[in-house]
């Protein structure tokens, strides 16, 4: 065998194990996607979205607690969350650039990222539900910016890195202090990166169930007080498809449909903002 | 040349962090409403010479002056110059156009805000002033809201020159204004330059020696960190007294 055929040889065995550990993953992908719409879609009516959960048997319970539960929980992860990454972001892309700290602080939230949920919910569990004896919204919502706080950390540093260096440095040669520099230049610069990010992490918490299990827990009841137990899509999905009635599950796959199309939204909106920002 | 003073350099020595020597006792006046030309080969010093008259060494940690920089008599170097005035007094063009991600007219705004003007007639008859300054008002006057992104390479510069111009500075500083433009966009700087300087003292790094004999009055040749020879351009373009600027000015080295 010459040296020609046997590349083409090798090349075709590559391209073929690539191709198929490629097609294996997209089958299950769209496997799980499809089954999610054919069923989910059936299950879309307006009483899923504008009544409370019925006893089992009885007809047109929805899910507004868990749909209202679920917007509060993210809604409170954002707010906490996204100050703390976008301000550790700065420090490190700006105060403390190059320093071993900042160095120390990026590679340990690199880590952060790929810690599993359910650790981070025993975390919260541990530090705030144990003792104050309760469940609560803002439990979850803490334990939601803690997986947060990584990537929009992350993100931002990444982000504010790219604004050119010289472009501080003209601003300072006009003679503005740093904070202006870092506030009215650099962020403008990478706002559009920065809000990416910040949905894109949003995006990432909406499909949490397993955090939220041990922190905000469940409500069967419309609440929205976020000192107490708080009903959330992802855990009632849960539940639901962990329950014995058809009612349940065919709840359940709408709440999942909503959710993904929720999470499709954002990580659209996301990608359309990093297109129509570097396409020039 | 006679002509008042307007920066004097004294014995100044400058070390990058870790000690690197990379200016050697340098002393030499800068004349007032004069252009003043840095040329060398690159890595000779020139750009480090030009940054500290308005300190953007002081950004990195570990850099050290010695010596004295006179600007109207005060010694810029010492410890207790407010850095924000200094350089809003001494302002800087560099190398690339840097136009802040916003508008034209918000460019140029932008350091006149910093000198705490705020009132809005003022700021649009300071726009258009600046603007005017820097030979770019009728090319931008129908698109003053429009991202400065949008302008060419040399009509970016003369916004930043505009933009520095803005906040009336006594000195400028021009570090190779022209090294990333096109023929004609140079040829506009340079005009530019040589209309500024009844206004503005103006000092400019350059490595284009054409360059320097065109728009300079004065020019001081840089190598390995010393200053080798400092006279009027005339001089040292036709006949300089040290063999190295000789060898350098015809192209002998460099």
């Amino acid at each position: 065998m010459n040296l020609e055929t046997k590349r083409k040889a090798e090349s075709f065995i590559a391209l073929t194990l690539s191709g198929l550990a490629a097609a294996v993953g997209l089958f299950w992908l769209v496997y799980i996607l499809g089954d999610v719409l054919i069923n989910g879609i059936g299950a879309l009516k307006p009483s899923l979205f504008l009544n409370d959960p019925v006893p089992a048997g009885v007809e047109g319970g929805g899910l507004r607690n868990a749909f209202i539960g679920q917007l509060m929980i993210t809604g409170a992860a954002t707010l906490i969350g996204v100050p703390i990454g976008v301000l550790g972001g700065t420090f490190l892309a700006e105060y403390g650039r190059g320093s071993r700290t900042a160095r120390a602080i990026s590679v340990l939230s690199d880590i952060t990222v790929s810690v599993p949920a359910l650790v981070v919910g025993a975390f919260v569990w541990a530090i705030v539900v144990r003792p104050l004896h309760h469940f609560s919204g803002w439990a979850g919502a803490l334990a939601l910016s803690i997986i947060m706080i990584p990537i929009v950390l992350r993100t931002t540093e990444d982000m504010l890195s790219l604004v050119p260096w010289t472009l501080r440095e003209a601003a300072f040669a006009l003679g503005a202090p740093y904070y202006k520099v870092i506030i009215q230049i650099v962020y403008r610069g990478a706002a559009t990166g920065i809000l990416t990010g910040i949905l894109l992490s949003m995006a990432r918490v909406a499909g949490e169930a397993a955090p939220l299990l041990f922190t905000s827990f469940n409500n069967n009841f419309f609440s929205g007080n976020m000192n107490g137990p708080i009903a959330s899509l992802t855990v009632t999905i849960f539940q639901y498809a962990m329950g014995p009635y058809k009612s349940w599950h065919e709840q359940a796959w709408g709440a999942a449909f909503v959710i993904t199309l929720f999470i499709l939204t954002l990580t659209i909106v996301g990608r359309v903002i990093i297109w129509w920002r570097y396409k020039r | 040349m006679k002509g008042t003073i307007e920066i004097e350099v004294k014995d100044l020595n400058f070390y990058y962090s870790g000690d690197i020597h990379a200016l050697q006792n340098i002393s030499f006046p800068i004349f007032k409403n004069k252009v003043t030309a840095l040329i060398g080969p690159s890595g000779c010093g020139k750009t480090t010479l030009l940054r500290c008259f308005n300190r953007m060494h002081d950004l990195y940690p570990k850099h050290r002056y010695e010596g004295e920089i006179l600007f109207q008599d005060r010694n810029i170097l010492s410890n207790d110059i407010d850095l924000i005035n200094l350089r809003s007094r001494i302002g800087m063009v560099f190398q690339k156009p840097t136009p802040f991600p916003m508008s034209i007219a918000e460019n140029i705004a932008y350091g006149l805000r910093l000198k705490g003007i705020r009132n809005k007639s003022e700021l649009v008859g300071r726009i258009e002033e600046a603007l005017k300054h820097a030979a770019l008002w009728p090319e931008v006057r129908d698109k003053l809201n429009e991202s400065a992104y949008e302008l060419s390479g040399g009509q970016q510069q003369r916004l930043v020159i505009a933009r520095a111009l803005a906040v009336e500075p006594e000195v400028l500083l021009f570090d190779e204004p022209t090294s990333a433009l096109d023929p004609i966009s140079t040829s506009k700087i340079e005009e530019l330059v040589g209309s500024l300087k009844k206004d503005v003292t103006i000092i400019i790094v350059t490595h284009n020696m054409q360059q320097a004999a065109r728009v300079s009055d004065m020019t001081g040749f840089l190598y390995m960190g010393e200053l080798i020879e400092y006279g009027t351009t005339e001089k040292i373009f036709t006949n300089p007294d040290n063999k190295q600027t000789d060898d350098y000015i015809t192209g002998r080295f460099g």
